[in-house]
């Protein structure tokens, strides 16, 4: 049975990956997960200089959701590569690191420096936090010529697996997911958390510190489950399906509607044992389906 | 003084419930059978709970108050949905376990004395702390437990040998000394001249005790050690997800990692936010 899946020059061991920004730099967890089950591992992003990010209370818990608002803290360019990347030197699974560089310019000189990473496989693009504030106030993932370039500008400097990390907030996932597409990204990983809001009735303030946060968790999957689905009919490149993910038939879902690989983000905080087993039950659905390769699976879905 | 304990020692985990006993008006003992994490907890750190609903996903952090062989004392106030759906768990039922996470308490025998101040549900991981040492050194700890009336006062069955180092107090003097755990502390560093002493102080309580606290030993005694739990909403529990974070001198520092156990000191009082 394969279950191997194909990104760029990146070959991962089974589908299941972890959404960036709930698995830190990929030792927080300890003994908690085994990595080793993982098809691959992407790091928390980072930014050309280090951010302290936005103010607390960052995080919210909604009906099967979470809201939050870190505002990409990380310890920047330099002291990820220093300090995060030589314990992740024997790690068992290709390591995504996820970067912001805000301006074309910024993706590019954190590309040309990772690129010389050994360790780094692959980068994720993140074009889509909905915590921070781009030119103007939208999302690069909102405007498919930002895109292209950004994509673009990253392509030059490395023949490392290139994944853009789009945002579900737009009128036309096709026309972003071909832009990324054309400009030479590798694959695409869909959805980023939804822009959302809490309020506390009672002193009328916002519940998170920043006002606005990012939505995760089941609450967002079927949103995501049908952006999957559309960019699947638009671009040829795998996707990377995430949104809300909590069980193998949560992942089967997204494999259904189009994605080759998926990524468990706010289910790791829920229940770190249970997401290393979905491989494993990805497998025995196989079995029961008597499938050979889960590229039978991917896109699957009957509409008719 | 606090520690870092190894992150490798944490367990995912499924434990038994032996008793979780309305012990207070919405005040529960919850007491795990969670022999991998009642044998290397240390006093101030947490468990992370899941709470059986899928519609709360989030785990609660809960602070354990002491550890007995094989068994994990957890003491909760009901303040939310989820809080209130841990109350409905009965004995023999099976809960999900994450611990044990967080830094420590450590007593520093260097000093003369050590005061641990709990104000409300917040004693609980002061009791664990003060069992570290009642056998060693039982005249070197104070602990002063605080809480609204007699009914609150919940602590009084688990503190057993410790009785002679406890000192009550209650809001309204329905039960030992009247006033603020707070005021208590003030009036016997007068009269046991503490500020000649080199003591100890250790406490966790509302936001506003801890304050008050701060802001006596600043004026006090700038150079006194003042070590304090901390509580914030957390997704993660482990340092993965930068949820928790407080202000600190050094920026802002996450709770589930660096804490809950914080130097007074450290932290940036007027940024802290206070809807905890």
């Amino acid at each position: 049975m394969n279950v191997q899946v194909t990104i760029g020059s990146l070959i991962l061991p089974n589908p299941l990956t972890v959404a960036s920004g709930t698995f830190g730099y990929g030792v927080e967890y300890g003994g908690l997960i085994n990595a080793g089950t993982l098809g691959a591992i992407v790091t928390k992003t980072i930014t050309p200089v280090p951010r302290t990010g936005n103010r607390p209370s960052r995080l919210w818990e909604t009906p099967s959701g979470l809201l939050n608002s870190i505002g990409l803290e990380n310890v920047g360019l330099e002291r990820f590569i220093t300090e995060k990347i030589p314990p992740l030197e024997s790690y068992p699974c290709p390591v995504i690191v996820s970067i912001m560089g805000e301006t074309e310019e910024g993706f590019a000189r954190l590309t040309e420096r990772l690129d010389g990473c050994g360790r780094v496989d692959g980068l994720e693009l993140n074009l889509s936090c909905p915590n921070i504030a781009y030119h103007g106030g939208g999302l690069i993932a909102q405007d498919p010529e930002a895109v292209g370039a950004v994509v673009a500008a990253v392509r030059k400097k490395t023949k490392k697996a290139v994944i853009a990390k789009l945002t579900p907030e737009v009128s036309d996932i096709s026309a972003i997911g071909r832009a990324a597409e054309a400009a030479g990204a590798d694959a695409i990983a869909l959805i980023n958390t939804i822009k959302a809001m809490a309020i506390d009735v009672e002193t009328r303030r916002p519940r998170l510190g920043n006002v606005t946060g990012g939505l995760s968790g089941p609450a967002i999957r079927p949103v995501a489950v049908r952006l999957v689905w559309e960019l699947f009919q638009a671009v040829r490149i795998p996707i990377i399906g995430m949104g809300g993910i909590a069980t193998c038939e949560d992942a089967l879902e997204f494999i259904i509607a189009g994605a080759s690989a998926i990524a468990v983000g706010t289910y790791i905080f829920v229940d770190p044992q249970a997401v290393t087993a979905i491989p494993d039950d990805i497998c025995d659905y196989m079995k029961k389906h008597r499938m050979k390769d889960i590229r039978e699976l991917v896109g699957s879905v009957q509409v008719q | 003084m606090c520690e870092k304990k190894d992150k490798t020692t944490m367990v995912q985990t499924k434990a038994h419930i032996a008793q979780n006993d309305k012990v207070g008006p919405g005040l529960y003992h919850l007491v795990c059978d969670c022999a991998v994490i009642a044998q290397r907890v240390l006093p101030g750190q947490f468990v992370h709970l899941r709470i059986p609903d899928d519609a709360l996903l989030m785990r609660r952090p809960l602070s354990v108050s002491f550890a007995e062989e094989h068994l994990l004392h957890i003491f909760y106030k009901v303040v939310g949905k989820g809080s209130k759906l841990m109350s409905t768990l009965h004995k023999g039922d099976s809960v999900d376990v994450v611990g044990p996470l967080g830094n420590s308490f450590v007593l520093d025998y260097s000093c003369e004395c050590a005061i641990l101040l709990g104000g409300g549900i917040g004693a609980a991981p002061l009791i664990g702390l003060a069992k570290s040492t009642a056998q060693k050194k039982s005249a070197f700890v104070t602990l002063i437990i605080g809480a609204q009336d007699a009914q609150h006062h919940i602590f009084q069955p688990v503190i057993g040998e410790l009785s002679d180092a406890v000192i009550l107090a209650t809001d309204d003097g329905s039960l030992g000394v009247r006033g603020l755990v707070s005021d208590v502390f003030f009036e016997m560093w007068k009269t046991r001249r503490l500020k000649t002493k080199k003591c100890a102080v250790y406490a966790c309580g509302p936001r506003g005790m801890l304050a008050a606290l701060h802001a006596f030993f600043e004026k006090e005694s700038p150079d006194a050690v003042f070590w304090m739990s901390l509580e914030e909403k957390m997704a993660c529990g482990v340092g993965a997800c930068q949820g928790c974070v407080v202000p600190t001198v050094d920026g802002y520092r996450r709770v589930c990692v660096e804490g809950p156990i914080f130097d007074s000191r450290h932290i940036l009082w007027g940024e802290l936010n206070n809807n905890v």
